[in-house]
């Protein structure tokens, strides 16, 4: 035994001191009386036949003398030590969305792993050692080497549940150094998952019988005012009927009901009248285990593009045709006389006109701007005529960028009568003539993409080219990147957002409402994926906003109740099964109750003896 | 010593009471009390033939007209008794807080005025060591007790006390009244002699036992060394705790019972009294409950 207050023990002088009071007060007070005739007959009638009788008169001095003893010893704070009864634990707790499953009685897998952890820590010896490492979305040690039980339990509550696979193997070098330092090291993986092969780590497997569906696919397309939805669906452990229900949007436009037989996916269609929707939906209706997975949302990626144009030009002809034929059915065609100025549009293209002001939302063409405009990122130094047709060089650059911008372009010969001659700082150029970019691509002062065309397509064969469509589609798609290159994820997975010229805040909220902003400076902004659900992501740009919309789908191997991995966890060297020192340090609360008993006892004693009842 | 503390006001109120003798007194002189003889009084008793030469007012002359015989009318003779009150003047009576005396100086100069103003005779008597000393010897009326009773105070209260050794050889009368024996009995000297004496005598007894309230109920704790006024060899050294005081409960019981059973065995009365009782309580509570006063 040993104390962590050695300086409480100096309370023990208080015993001397007693002793020695005793001695002086044990003193008989005399006393002259009438009579001691009744005191001298009492002696007749005094039962004192017990030798214990004959120290009664020590009994208070023996309470005093514990009473100090014990409560010295109590704020000295006596410690036990309990001789190699105490161990090393390791705990890894598997976050991973399979983990979620919930019992009959509500209780997660993960709500289990963490009861049973717990459990070894409060059976276990004072003394012991506790890490904790969590892994599932992330790899977090929630305590390394404490041996504070409260602490424990306090970072142990903390944990909650991801949605992503889980990231075991990244904790394993973390628990290995551990099991490097110390051999007697007990380490226990907490689990839904079965392993072949896991030496010196023990698998404590939290799985149960659980009943689990989920949709794995769904995809809808629409054609000629109707919607036609199809997907999968899986039993994972018995064969069942499985009753779909199927919304466009919010609404409700089919139930099916679908065989799936354990363990197989069993495919579903639906096909309704109905408008054009954003997203469609398939929920299964029946209870299970898991109900993250028993829905999936899938949206249109090009309904969640859609975007705005405005032509300002006097012959739109060619221009709107191929806007249009490529997809593009929101254009707005205005006269340079009546152009005032507005805003709201994806893209301003401004065909032979000055528009006297660089707009400020949106990206901008400019088709033979005919002079100068502030804002635009280059200067326009006149208008030059040829004598005969001049035929365009097409650049014979290899940078990605330009191959992109003419992908499926054969570079068919185009001939102009004149050009309009600019000057231009960092520029990508396409097209030229002598030396004088043509057609280029760059930025507006203010950052926005811009298509530059040095000549009047309506004097040149442009137009009757087959390449004229490929190209425009090429610089549209230049004009319009996408805002996200998919619409559907699985969670863990990494959402990227293209950052788009001008975009001043991404915002995106998460399923449950969390709400994150986005770095900005940067061509791809990402963002881990950590929640299943529906995320929606706002960019805005000049003030305007844009909104698209992804789904994060649980991962298919998160919804299988059981599951045999494959993977290896083992800690590699020769295990020892030599404990650590215990602690028994509760032994000062025993002794202080003892204290204050054997001092009640003395109380209780002096009014006893002296007091009469 | 003791002063006396009856006064004019309190006698008066004992003035109210009267003693009641329990046996019928055969005294020499006439007084309040019946005698066992026939006399004067107004109180009936018996019927017995006329003799010639018998009282004729005494007649009953109602019997004589339905019997047609005489019969004489007899009724009860009263006598003036002779209330002898004993003292026990030993030094125990006279220490410490509760002065024990005091209140049997009281008692017998209350008990003393009830007789007188019955017009009986009464005597106080001292009892130290192993004799009896006279204080007040056939004192009678009222005007003798006021101008006596002050010698009570004169009583010297030390040594020890032998009722039996004292009482015995001395003149006690004979059925002529009430012995009263005022001590607190705390001793292991002989005292039931003397009752069987009186009791022989067929004098009325009347043991009135006075103890102190530290007696009746001690408050002593702790270590004590505790000396005998009497005799101080007669110590007692102890660690007084709960134990130990409820064996002296249990001694009070023993010694108290022991005198009142002797006492009442032999026809006796026998009471227990506090040193700091009012005298007032004793007489007109526990006597007349008692039957001693009415």
């Amino acid at each position: 035994m040993r104390f962590l207050y050695p300086l409480g023990l100096l309370g023990l002088i208080g015993i001397p001191i007693l002793i020695i009071i005793y001695i002086i007060k044990n003193k008989h007070t005399e006393q002259t009386i009438s009579s001691t005739y009744l005191w001298r007959l009492s002696e007749k009638f005094l039962k004192r036949k017990n030798p214990i009788s004959k120290i009664k008169g020590l009994i208070s001095l023996i309470l005093q003398c514990l009473t100090v003893l014990l409560i010295s010893f109590a704020i000295a704070h006596p410690v036990l030590v309990l001789k190699g009864q105490a161990h090393e634990y390791c705990f890894i707790l598997d976050g991973s969305g399979s983990m979620q499953m919930a019992r009959e009685d509500g209780t997660t897998r993960f709500d289990v792993a963490k009861d049973k952890i717990k459990d070894i820590i409060s059976d276990a010896k004072d003394g012991s050692m506790y890490s904790i490492y969590y892994a599932g979305d992330t790899t977090m040690a929630a305590v390394v080497q404490t041996d504070d039980k409260s602490d424990a339990y306090a970072e142990l509550k903390k944990l909650t549940c991801a949605y992503t696979p889980d990231s075991v193997a990244n904790v394993m070098d973390q628990v290995q150094e551990l099991f490097n330092e110390n051999a007697g090291l007990k380490t226990y993986l907490f689990t839904d998952k079965t392993y072949d092969k896991h030496d010196n780590v023990e698998i404590v497997n939290v799985a149960a019988d659980e009943v689990n569906y989920s949709v794995t696919e769904l995809s809808f397309s629409y054609a000629e005012g109707k919607i036609s939805v199809k997907g999968k669906v899986l039993s994972h452990v018995t064969d069942e009927i499985l009753t779909v229900e199927v919304y466009a949007g919010e609404t409700l436009i089919a139930e099916t009901e679908v065989q799936a037989k354990s363990g197989e996916e069993a495919e579903f269609a639906v096909q309704e009248l109905t408008e054009s929707v954003a997203y469609v939906r398939a929920r299964i209706r029946n209870a299970d285990a898991s109900a993250i997975d028993n829905e999936r949302v899938e949206y249109n990626m090009s309904s969640e593009e859609a975007y705005k144009v405005l032509l300002v030009s006097e012959e739109p002809f060619f221009l709107m045709k191929a806007i249009s034929t490529l997809g593009y059915t929101d254009i707005k065609v205005m006269s340079p006389s009546k152009y005032d100025d507005p805003n709201g549009y994806g893209l301003y293209i401004f065909d032979g006109f000055n528009p006297g002001r660089v707009p400020t939302d949106g990206a901008v063409w400019f088709l033979n701007l005919p002079s100068n405009l502030e804002g635009a990122g280059f200067t326009v130094q006149g208008a030059v005529e040829l004598k005969e047709d001049g035929v365009l060089e097409y650049t014979d650059s290899t940078a990605s960028t330009v191959e992109k911008l003419l992908a499926d372009v054969t570079r068919q010969d185009i001939t102009i009568k004149s050009f309009q001659k600019y000057s231009v700082r960092n520029v990508t150029t396409l097209l030229s003539y002598k030396g004088n970019p043509l057609l280029f691509t760059t930025t507006t002062e203010k950052g926005a993409r811009q298509v530059v065309f040095a000549f009047d397509i309506h004097d040149s064969n442009l137009p009757l080219q087959l390449d004229f469509i490929p190209l425009m589609r090429n610089l549209l798609e230049y004009s319009f990147p996408p805002m996200t290159e998919t619409v559907s994820y699985v969670c863990g997975d990494n959402l990227s957002v293209n950052v788009l010229p001008g975009c001043t805040s991404i915002k995106v909220e998460s399923p449950s409402q969390n709400v994150v902003y986005l770095n900005t400076n940067t061509v791809a902004a990402e963002m881990r994926l950590d929640e299943v659900g529906v995320y929606k992501v706002t960019m805005t740009i000049a003030g305007s906003e844009k909104v698209f919309h992804a789904y994060s789908a649980l991962a298919k191997e998160e919804s299988v109740p059981i599951v045999a991995s494959t993977d290896e966890y083992s800690l590699n060297g020769e295990a020892s099964s030599k404990g650590m020192d215990g602690k028994y340090d509760n032994l000062f609360l025993v002794f202080i109750g003892l204290g204050i008993i054997f001092l009640a006892d003395w109380a209780v004693y002096c009014y006893d003896k002296y007091q009469l009842r | 010593m003791a002063k006396w503390a009856i006064n004019e006001e309190f006698l008066q109120q004992i003035e109210a009471l009267q003693m009641l003798i329990k046996n019928n007194v055969a005294g020499l002189f006439g007084g309040n009390h019946q005698s066992k003889t026939f006399g004067s009084s107004c109180e009936f008793s018996d019927y017995r033939d006329y003799i010639p030469g018998d009282d004729i007012t005494k007649l009953d002359w109602n019997a004589y007209a339905r019997f047609d015989k005489l019969y004489l009318k007899l009724y009860l003779d009263e006598r003036q008794m002779h209330t002898r009150i004993y003292i026990d003047a030993s030094r125990s009576m006279d220490y410490g807080k509760g002065r024990k005396a005091d209140q049997a100086l009281k008692l017998a100069a209350a008990l003393a005025y009830l007789s007188v103003h019955e017009m009986d005779k009464v005597s106080i008597y001292a009892i130290r060591d192993k004799k009896v000393h006279e204080v007040i010897t056939g004192m009678v009326g009222k005007e003798a007790f006021i101008n006596s009773i002050g010698k009570l105070n004169e009583i010297e209260f030390s040594g020890d006390s032998y009722i039996s050794e004292a009482i015995l050889p001395t003149n006690v009368g004979h059925g002529d009244g009430m012995s009263v024996i005022i001590s607190d009995f705390l001793t292991e000297n002989n005292f039931e002699d003397a009752i069987d004496h009186l009791a022989s005598k067929k004098r009325h007894l009347f043991c009135l036992q006075v103890l102190d309230r530290e007696e009746l109920n001690p408050q002593f704790r702790g270590k004590m060394h505790l000396f005998d006024s009497e005799d101080l060899g007669k110590d007692y050294r102890k660690n007084i705790d709960k134990e130990i005081v409820k064996a002296y409960r249990a001694a009070l019981d023993y010694a108290t019972s022991r005198i009142r059973n002797y006492c009442n065995s032999r026809g006796g009365d026998y009471l227990l009294a506090s040193s700091d009782e009012p005298v007032g309580d004793i007489l007109f509570g526990k006597l007349v409950e008692m039957g001693v006063l009415k």
